[in-house]
Formats: C-alpha cells, structure tokens, sequence
C-alpha cells in the first residue's frame, strides 16, 4: 500500500500556509481531470451525460476555492502571515541555471480571482448543459469547457511567469477551439482565427518579456522577481531600459487578451461561438487574464509610472471608443461584447491610476453582471431561434418573465444604477482616478464619467427595445437555434428540435405563438438554464456591498482584503498600505467619495432616462436623432472602422508582401533548385559511356587510370 | 606466420565447415544436400562466438594486429550469418535456365571459404600471406558469380569479374614485388622498419604503395577500378551480388590499413606526400562518380552497385585522414573507417536481402517498377527495406548516420574541412536515388505484383539487418568500441615506429600512450 497513514502524518505536521498551497494545486486538477475524462470516453460512454463530469470538476474546484476564500479572510491564514505564500511541488524542466517548477502562489488576489472565476464558470456549465443539450459535439464542448477553466486557474495560481504563460496559451487555444466550436460556418472559423492570430500578437509581447524578465532577475519566480533585487534603486538604475520594456511589453500582452485599443477587434467577433462560451470569456476565464496579469506585476510597473499611465490612458480610451461603438449596434450579444471591452477599459483605468483593488474589484463584479447578461441573452436567443436583432423583438417580457427580470438586474448593474453592482466598482476606480496624485487621472475619470452616461444609455436602449413596449417576436421565435452541423443526423438534436420547434412553416409560428399565450414562462427554458440566472442576478444585484460593507474601519471587504497583497518590500508582514494594492503615496482628495457617487448615480439614471424615452415611451424620436446623425451612427455602426483599417493597413500590404515573396520563391524554386538538382545528373550522364559493358575497355579504364596516377605522381615529384 | 593458433580457431572452423559442406553437397540424398546450408550457418555461429572469445587481443609490438583480427573475424562471421540466411535456397532452385533443378551445396562452401578469407585478412605478417588471403576472398566469389544464376548475364559477369580481378591482383602483387624490393623481406616488421629507418622514402617504395593501393582498389570498387561493379553487380544473382558487396570490400579496406600500417603513416611530408593524396582524389571520385551514376539507375542492383562505389569512398576519405596520434575516440579516422565498415555490410547486405524475398519470378525485384507498391503487400520488407535505405542515406537514429558523422567528425578534427564538405554534399546528392526506391514502395501502386513465397530464412535475415541498422544507430557501443580499439591500436603502433630514441619527453608520452591503451584494451577484455 501507498503509505497513506505516513502522508497523512507528514501532511498534518505541516503548517497551514503549505496545507492551503496544496491544497490550491487540487484546483487545476479537477478540471484537467475532467477534461481528460471527458476526452477519452466523451463520445463513446458518456454522451448525453458528458456535462457531469465537467460539472463535478469545477464544483470541486470551486469548493475548494471558496474553502481557500474562507480561510484568508477569516484571517485563519491571513491574521498570521498576512501576506502571500507560494511553493513549489516539483521541476517542471530546467535548461541551465533555469528551473521553472510546477508551484503555486496564493495570496488574497490569487484566492479572490480563483474564487470568482471556478464560481462563475461553474453557473456557466450548468447553465451550458441545458443549452447545449442535443447539440452535436455535446461532449466536445465540455471537453474544450474544462480545459478552458483548467487553462484559467493555472494562470491565476502559477507561482512563476512561465507557467503564467502555460495558462495563457491554455486560454488562448481553448478559447480558440470554443469560438470556433461551430466550425462548419465560415464565420465561426475566421473569428476564431482572428482572436487566435490577436491573441498571438499579445503572447509574443508577453513572451519576449518573460525573456527580458529572466534576463535581468535570472529567475522567473514571482518571489524573485518581486521582492528581490527590484526593491533596491541602484538596482533599478542599472537595469533602466529593462524597466520600461519589461512593462510595456506585458502591457501589450495584457492588452490582447484584455481587448484593449489596439488588439480589442478580436473580442467583439469572438460571439460566434456558443452563448455560453461568450459568457466563459467575457466574465471568468479569458478577458479578465490581462487585469491579472497587471495586477499581479504592479510591483514591476510601480518603478515606471509613464507605462502605467498609458494602461490607463488607453484604458479610458477603449472605455469611451468601445461604448460609443456599442450605442449603435444592432445585435444584442454584440451590444454586450463592445460594453465587456468598453468595461475593461474601466478596469486598465483603475490599474493605470494604481487603483488596483478598485480594477480587481471591478472584475469581481463584471464577472456576475457580464455572465448574467451573456447568459439571459442566450435564453433570449434559444428561445427567438437564434435571431438577436433588436430592432427584430420587442415586449419580450411578458414571454420570458424570468429572463427579462435577471437580465434587468444586468442591465442595472452594467449601467452603474445607485446599489447594484457595477455602482460601486465603477465609483471606485472614478474617484481613484479623480483623486490620484498623478495630474492626468482627473481627466480620465472625466472621460469616465461621460463613458458611464453613454454606457447607462446603451444598456438600458437594448433592455427596453427587447424586453418593453409591444410584443413583436421574430419569425423564428420559437424555434431551437438552427444547428450548423449538418454532418451527421444527429437524433437527439431533432428529438429536442421537435420539442422546442413544432413547425418551420409560417403558419405554424401563429400556432405556436397563440401555445404560448396562455403560459407565459415557457420560453424561459429549463431550469439548468434559469436557476443560474436567478443565482447571478442576486449577485449582481448584492456584491457590489463588498465594496462598501464589511472590511475594517471605513474600507469594503474587498479593499481591506486585497490590502493584504504585499507591493513592495518582503514577503511576510507587511505594513498594510492605507488602500491596499493600489500605490502607497499620499492620494489627492479631490471628490469626496459620497460627492463622487452621487455624481456616478446622477448620470446613469440620466442615461437610463434617455435611453426610456428614445427606446421605450417614443421609438419613433429615436429614429428622427438617428437620421439627423447619419454620418456619426455610420461610423459607429461600422466601429470605428477598425476592421477596414486593419484589412487595408495590414492584411493586404502583408499579403501583397507574400504574393511577392511567394513569386520570388518561385523563380529560385525554378532556377536554383532545378539546378542544383539536374547537375549531379548530367554530370552522370556525360560519364554514362564509360560502363559500356566491354571487357577490353574496362581492362583499358583500369590501366590507364593506373598509369594515369602514376604518372601523374611522378610529374608532381619531379 | 608464426601467431598462436588459437587466433586462427575461427579460420579452421570456416575451413572445415567448408570442406564439409563440399562434401556433404555431393551426396547422393537432396535432403542431405539440403544440410549445406544448417551446417555453413552453425559454423559461422561458432566462428562468431570463437572471434568473441578471443575478446581485444593486445599482440604486443609484433604483428599481425590482435584487435583488428578480432574485428575482421567478427565481421566476416556475423555478416556471414546474415548472408548465409539470405542465400538460403541458392543456387536458386526455380531458376527457368537452370537444367537438373536440383540443390548443390557447393555454394556455401566458397562463401565460407572466402568468408575465412575476410577473417584471416587482418591476422596477416606478411605480404605473401597478405596476398594469399586477398586471393582466397576472390577466387571464390569468381566461382559464385559465375554459377549462382544459370543465364548468359551471369557467365558474363563471371568473366569479367574473372579477369579483371586477375588484372588487379597482377597490380597489386607488382607493387608487392616493389616493397620487397624496397625493403629486403616480406616480413611486416621488416617491411615496417624500413619504412621506419628511411627519413626520405625512395621512389620505388612510393610507387609501389600507389600500385599496391590501386589495386586493391578493385576489390573495394573504387575509382579507378570501379567499373565491373555494375555489370557484375547486376549480372550476379542477388544473394552472389549481396556477397560481392560485402566480402572483398572488407578484405580491401583491411589489406588497405595493413598497408598503411607498414609504412606508420608517416606519409605527410615530402614525396611520401603523395600516397595519402592520392586517397583522398580517388575518395572524392568514388563517392562523386558513384552517385552521379547512381542517379541515372532504375536497376535497383545496378544502383547499388553505384552506392556501393560511393561507401567505398567514403571510407576512403576515413582512410585517407588516417589515425590522429593521441586519439582514443571515434576522430580517429581508421577507426570511423573500421565503424563505417560495419554499419555499411548490415545496411547494404539489409537491402539486398528484401530484394532477394520480393523476388518472385528471376529476374523480377530488380528494377524500381518491380517493387512498386510492395508496401501494401508485404509491409514487413517494405520497412525493412525503407530502414535500410534511411541508413544508406544516413538518416538519425540508423547506423548510417553515425558513421558518416564519424567519418565527417575525423576529417574536420584533421583539418580536411574541405573532403568532410564534399562528403556531406555527396550523402546529400545520394539522398535522391535511396529515395526513390522508399517512394516507389510506399506511393506507387502495383506494378507486377509479387506473390511467390521465399523461406523465412530470407525474411529473418532482413529483419535482422533492420534491426540491428535501428539497434547499432540508437546503441553503437558495441560497434564502436571494437572499432576504436582496433583504430587505436594502429596509433600504438604508430606511437612505438615513430618514436626517436634520442628523445627521452616523447618516449615518456609514447609510453603513456602504451600503457592508457593496453590498460583500456585489459579491461575491455
């Protein structure tokens, strides 16, 4: 037998602090194990049922997660040390002086993202198995689902940056897989290759810096890195032009991963995959990476403010430029990508004015309110059959009661109404931004503000054209989401397609429609889909309170939680700073932060009110504005233009290029290699008719090349 | 040639086993007739395990050389062993010429015959002796080439291959007659001190060794004496040409290193000068001339034939870097030579044992359209032949790859940058036609298909040299081991001619160098 006694001895003689890091190590597994699971008997065994192992997987994950949660903030762990704990379990590989170890690294930032990401993830499986249900490739999906949280949770738990970077190419061929899950449309493929080939601009960024970042520590341990030989100024001196490369290129990797100005174009397309996986990478596993992975390196950004103050000046520019894009936009599950990048926008805002609890706060609250508006919109979307064109529905809430109140909770707390979630991040990171003690975060939380009346308009336009006013249902209401594959007859999903659907023809819409008259919630699907729903929304509407209620003195619990993160010096003790992870100089009050909210509020129920008349009381109005406003709904219609840009910019002059080159390589395929490969034949054909076959002239060939050396021999001799 | 005889126990029992096999081939019984081949098989096993027993011998100072000995007689048993399988139903019972149909053993006992020729070659002291086993090697595979198959191509291979191997053997014993001339005996060690004690060589002893080096580079079928291989190679049978590829190019390349060993190598300055330039040219035509030409074949054997001109320059350009003075490892280029040896008798004797199963009716598996598509239909020969070919080429992970990388690795480490270049090109340029042969089997579909079933013997021989091509490519210690003390200890030698006694430092070092190698030799023993 295995000892198991003897472990368990030697485990219990551990101090806490190493229980809970291993304790941490189980989280990857879970879901890894999972997917292996699901892999390997997915299509043969399980079948239909191949979403429980997925789901066993990341509820364990999550148990313990929330087991880890407890005991930092109950201060079982955190009164003693207050700080952060990593380990190391074992090499991964070593290359010289590098030895990269599988370890993990826990400290509150770590437990709190970890938390929320195998929490959400997990109403998204549950809420996926009811939408998925009889879709071909069940199990497939849930494969990919599992790698993808077990891709995310190593990246947040890794102990050193090349792990990191394990996660990180994890997320982004997970992600890659998912977006292009429905992979017979063009469509979902060319998105997928989109968000891969984005995301891979970022890795490079992000690996060249790992590189940089080995170059001048010569370790690629957090612990290292951080608190070692950083903390000295001459130190710093000596290695100036690493310090403003090593930020600003996991910046860029950031950026990519986070949707951000210049890489955001991935993000908007990557809707072509499932709902559900629109909900996965919008709130838990994939976008919020990039605030990670800032927030966890703001120590090395910390000794170089201007890098930081570009974070957050691109941040509040995609903020802005994403939520003007949204205003426009027709497609529901579109409207709500363009807010995701336009709120991590907020977030980068937060991290460049060193606001970093109020960023991760921020994330921790978009994760609920995103999740449940991508997850009520895909009830929308299961029941209309596949149709998400706003200007195609409305009244919808009278058909699906319970979607329409949970996505309204979404909706609130997307638009920063005064209690609900989005509320009270949002005023974190504006009035950080107003009271930062550097001269431009004033103005960006100006922008901020007008961002956050644009942002209340949108939502609230999309809520009340499909859930308010006159019932108007598209012609495929009703009806399961056509399947794109066509591959095989998949029986379950026709069994299901029945179900759901009745009939094709258009006078069979009429029949359904009066088959629901009389029952109301059936269009808000089963409860696998709702119950989720129901549990998000509840905490979209409440956790917002961690940010007020609940921490020491004046603070939320979330600030007094994070305050734990060491920043800059040793690993143990630290002096809390004043405002946790965020930067220890002396803020600026500008804005009292009850002056603040209330300036917050003011402007989302302003734009709430705005959005109610154009879009619900007179429709009409609405588009009288937009025809004065041709040109500027055009350009926000067409985003921006940045796709063209980038079609015309880079994509034809890099294919130009390789018609080029491929012309080029052409000619010297024709010529060069030709060449060189006919040559050893000619040379054998000229001597071909020395093997004549004859006796005599072999006897000659033989003797004369005898004389030939010989004589030869002697003339050098002479 | 006054060696113990218990270096010679391999010979005697090849010699044995021949004269039985002689015998017992004439019976009156086609079952007793059909011993021939068990008891030539048993034999070379026995031979085998005897060459093994006799471990790295160290001689001493006198000749003949212990090691290489041991090296030349498990060479010449274990290929034996391969060949003795793949030339199990020969001569080839279903051959249409062939008038009585019935079974002879007289086969087998000239291949042991030459065979105990190969093993002999290196326990040689003398030129006589030298000549003799050369001759015992040749004469045979004559007689083999020329009644193995009964068609008008084989007598007219046997004839060339006859008289111009007589040509050659009347060049080589010319310039024997110069080096006696030179010298005032046959004996090595006599032959050697006077190379020893001649600081300026004279010109008859220069000519003589070209003339000695040039003939025997008819049996190792270099350039200038290349040009029966083709034709005899593709006129033979293929179990005879499979032999010719092995047998006298092991026997060549050894009599080669006795040679050099004669004069110490001390051949790099002066006229002496000449000798090893004159190995590198023909190093470089050989493998030139012989890939250029493999280019054109779609003969399979006739391609071979050409490969086998190019191995043989190769080794030549081993032979021709010569060993480094304080060397243990494989940059010594007599022992890349040595290991080359060996990797090109398993990967060639390899290729032609498929060839000799896939052949069906007489005269098929010979072109590249014969073998078209035997992929799908035998799969097992298919591989082993496409390892082989790998191994030809000098693909990683296959014995080929290594001893090209020894061969190229010794002549950089002696400064030939410029013949390791040109031997990298020309593996490159062999590329192509090795190629071809894995493209036909694995791409093409059938041509003619093959269906006649040949004995598992052949099968088994295949799958040997396929193996053991993977297993001496991924594990060559064995190999090469053998090989380096058998190059190192042409080094000793060296050591011991060259040096002068008024110098006491280069004696101490020379004595180092003595002892490092016979402790290193005890302890592999």
């Amino acid at each position: 037998m295995f000892h198991l006694t003897e472990f368990y001895s030697w485990a219990g003689q551990l101090p806490p602090s190493q229980k809970a890091c291993f304790l941490a190590a189980l989280i990857p597994l879970f879901p890894l194990a999972a997917m292996v699971i699901i892999a390997a008997c997915g299509g043969k065994i399980l079948k239909k049922h191949s979403h429980v192992p997925a789901i066993i997987g990341v509820a364990m994950s999550f148990v313990v997660s929330l087991v880890l949660l407890l005991l930092f903030s109950t201060g079982i762990l955190g009164e003693v040390m207050r700080s952060a704990y990593h380990i190391s379990f074992a090499t991964w590989f070593s290359a010289g002086a590098l030895h990269v170890p599988f370890g993990v690294y826990l400290d509150p930032l770590s437990v709190l993202f970890i938390s929320f990401v195998t929490g959400i993830s997990l109403l998204i499986f549950i809420y996926s198995s009811g939408y998925m249900e009889g879709d071909y490739g069940y199990f497939r999906f849930f494969a990919y689902l599992s790698m993808f949280v077990a891709a995310m949770t190593i990246l947040v738990l890794a102990n050193n940056f090349l792990l990191v970077y394990l996660g990180w190419e994890g997320v982004g061929l997970a992600s890659y897989l998912l977006i292009g899950y429905y992979y017979p449309k063009n469509s979902a493929r060319d998105a997928a290759t989109k968000a891969f080939v984005v995301n891979r601009i970022g890795d490079t960024c992000f690996a060249i810096a790992i590189f940089m970042i080995y170059l001048t520590f010569h370790s690629l341990n957090f612990a290292n890195v951080f608190y070692g030989p950083l903390q000295s100024a001459s130190f710093r001196a000596a290695h100036a032009s690493m310090m403003f490369w090593i930020p600003l290129l996991l910046m860029f990797g950031a950026f990519a991963k986070s949707a951000q100005f210049p890489l955001h174009v991935w993000l908007p397309d990557a809707m072509e995959g499932p709902t559900p996986v629109s909900a996965l990478i919008h709130a838990a596993t994939m976008v919020t990476a990039g605030v990670y992975l800032i927030a966890r390196c703001m120590p090395i950004f910390m000794h170089d403010l201007p890098v930081l103050h570009l974070v957050g000046i691109i941040g509040t520019f995609t903020a802005f430029m994403a939520a003007t894009i949204a205003m426009c936009q027709y497609d529901l599950k579109r409207i709500w990508a363009y807010s995701t990048v336009s709120q991590l926008g907020y977030m980068f805002m937060g991290l460049g004015v060193a606001a970093g609890s109020a960023a991760v706060f921020h994330v921790f609250t978009h994760a609920f309110f995103k999740a449940l508006l991508f997850l009520s919109t895909g009830s929308v979307m299961h029941a209309m059959g596949g149709e998400l064109d706003i200007r195609k529905m409305s009244g919808l809430a009278r058909r699906m009661p319970i979607t329409a109140v949970c996505l309204l909770m979404g909706a609130l707390a997307l638009a920063g109404f005064p209690g609900w979630a989005g509320f009270f991040s949002k005023d974190a990171i504006l009035s950080a931004a107003m009271n930062s003690a550097w001269s431009g975060g004033p103005w960006l939380a100006v922008v901020g503000l007008i961002t956050a009346l644009i942002t209340a308009y949108y939502t609230f336009r999309a809520f009340f054209r499909v859930f308010m006013g006159d019932l108007v249902l598209p012609r495929t209401a009703g009806l399961h989401e056509p399947s794109v594959f066509t591959l095989p007859a998949d029986t379950d999903h026709e069994r299901h397609a029945d179900a759901g659907g009745h009939d094709n023809g258009p006078s069979g819409h009429d029949a359904h429609s009066a088959d629901h008259q009389g029952r109301n919630t059936s269009f808000d699907g089963p409860i696998s889909m709702w119950g989720p729903l129901v549990i998000l929304a509840i905490g979209a509407t409440t956790v917002g309170w961690l940010g007020v209620w609940g921490g020491h003195g004046d603070q939320g619990w979330i600030q007094s939680f994070l305050s734990r993160v060491p920043m800059n010096a040793g690993l143990r003790y630290v002096p809390t700073p004043p405002a946790g992870l965020p930067l220890p100089v002396t803020a600026v009050q500008r804005l009292s932060p009850a002056m603040g909210m209330t300036i917050g509020g003011t402007l989302a129920v302003l734009g709430i009110l705005i959005a109610f008349y154009f879009h619900w009381v007179n429709r009409h109005a609405a588009d009288i504005v937009k025809s004065a406003l041709r040109p500027v709904v055009t350009f926000l219609e067409n985003k921006w233009y940045f796709d063209e840009i980038y079609h015309y910019g880079l994509v034809m002059p890099l294919w130009f290029l390789g018609r080029i080159l491929y012309g080029l390589d052409h000619v010297l395929d024709g010529i060069v290699v030709n060449f060189f490969g006919y040559f050893p034949q000619f040379v054998g054909w000229i001597l071909k008719p020395t093997q004549s076959g004859r006796l005599r002239y072999y006897a000659i060939g033989m003797v004369s090349g005898l004389v030939f050396v010989i004589l030869g021999v002697l003339y050098l001799l002479r | 040639m006054n060696i113990p005889l218990n270096h010679l126990i391999p010979e005697i029992i090849m010699i044995a086993a021949a004269c039985l096999v002689a015998l017992v081939g004439l019976a009156r019984s086609d079952t007793v007739r059909r011993s021939a081949q068990w008891i030539s098989l048993i034999s070379l096993i026995l031979a085998f395990i005897a060459g093994w027993r006799l471990g790295i011998v160290d001689t001493g100072s006198a000749w003949p050389l212990g090691s290489l000995g041991t090296y030349g007689t498990l060479l010449a048993s274990g290929v034996g062993i391969l060949l003795v399988l793949l030339s199990w139903d020969m001569p080839f019972a279903l051959d249409p010429a062939r008038a009585d149909k019935t079974f002879r053993g007289e086969y087998f006992a000239m291949m042991l015959v030459s065979l105990a020729g190969v093993s002999m070659m290196a326990k040689v002291n003398n030129l006589i002796w030298l000549f003799i086993a050369l001759e015992l090697v040749s004469i045979p595979t004559y007689i083999m080439v020329a009644t193995g198959r009964g068609n008008a191509n084989a007598q007219e291979a046997g004839v060339k291959y006859f008289f111009l191997g007589s040509l050659a053997a009347a060049i080589y014993l010319f310039g024997f007659s110069y080096l006696y001339g030179f010298s005032g005996s046959t004996d090595f060690s006599k032959i050697a001190a006077a190379f020893a004690a001649s600081a300026q060589l004279p010109y008859i002893a220069i000519i003589g060794l070209l003339m000695v080096v040039i003939g025997i580079a008819y049996k190792i079928a270099a350039v200038p004496m290349h040009y029966y291989a083709p034709d005899v190679y593709q006129g033979a049978a293929t179990p005879v040409t499979a032999f010719l590829s092995f047998a006298p190019k092991a026997a060549g390349f050894i009599a080669l290193i006795l040679v050099f060993n004669l004069t110490g190598w001390k051949l790099s300055h002066g006229a002496a000068r000449a000798v090893p330039d004159l190995l590198m040219v023909l190093a470089v035509l050989s493998m030139t001339v012989g890939n250029v030409l493999a280019l054109l074949q779609r003969n399979i054997k006739r391609m071979l034939a050409y490969s086998s001109i190019s191995h043989s320059g190769y080794m030549l350009a081993g032979l021709a870097v010569g060993p480094l003075l304080i060397s243990s490892s494989m940059t010594n280029g007599v022992s890349a030579m040595l290991f080359y040896l060996g990797a090109y008798s398993v990967m060639t004797v390899g290729a032609f044992a498929v060839l000799v199963y896939l052949q069906g009716k007489l005269d098929a598996a010979e072109e590249l359209d014969d073998i078209a598509g035997v992929a799908s239909t035998y799969p097992l020969a298919a591989a082993c032949m496409a390892v082989c070919m790998l191994s030809l080429i000098g693909m990683p992970f296959t014995v080929g790859f290594l001893g090209k990388l020894f061969i190229v690795q010794a002549a950089f480490s002696s400064g030939h940058s410029i013949l390791a270049v040109i031997v990298m090109i020309n593996a490159a340029i062999a590329a192509a036609y090795y190629l071809a042969v894995i493209t036909a089997m694995y791409l093409r579909e059938p041509w003619a298909p093959v269906t006649v079933r040949r004995p598992g013997a052949i099968q088994l021989s295949a799958a040997l040299a396929a193996t053991l091509v993977m297993v001496l490519g991924i594990f060559p210690s064995f190999l090469m081991s053998l090989s380096r003390y058998s190059g190192s200890e042409v080094t000793r030698q060296l050591v011991r001619w060259n040096s002068p006694p008024q110098s006491n430092s280069i004696k101490k070092i020379s004595a180092l160098a003595v002892n490092t190698s016979l402790r290193l030799s005890a302890r592999i023993r």
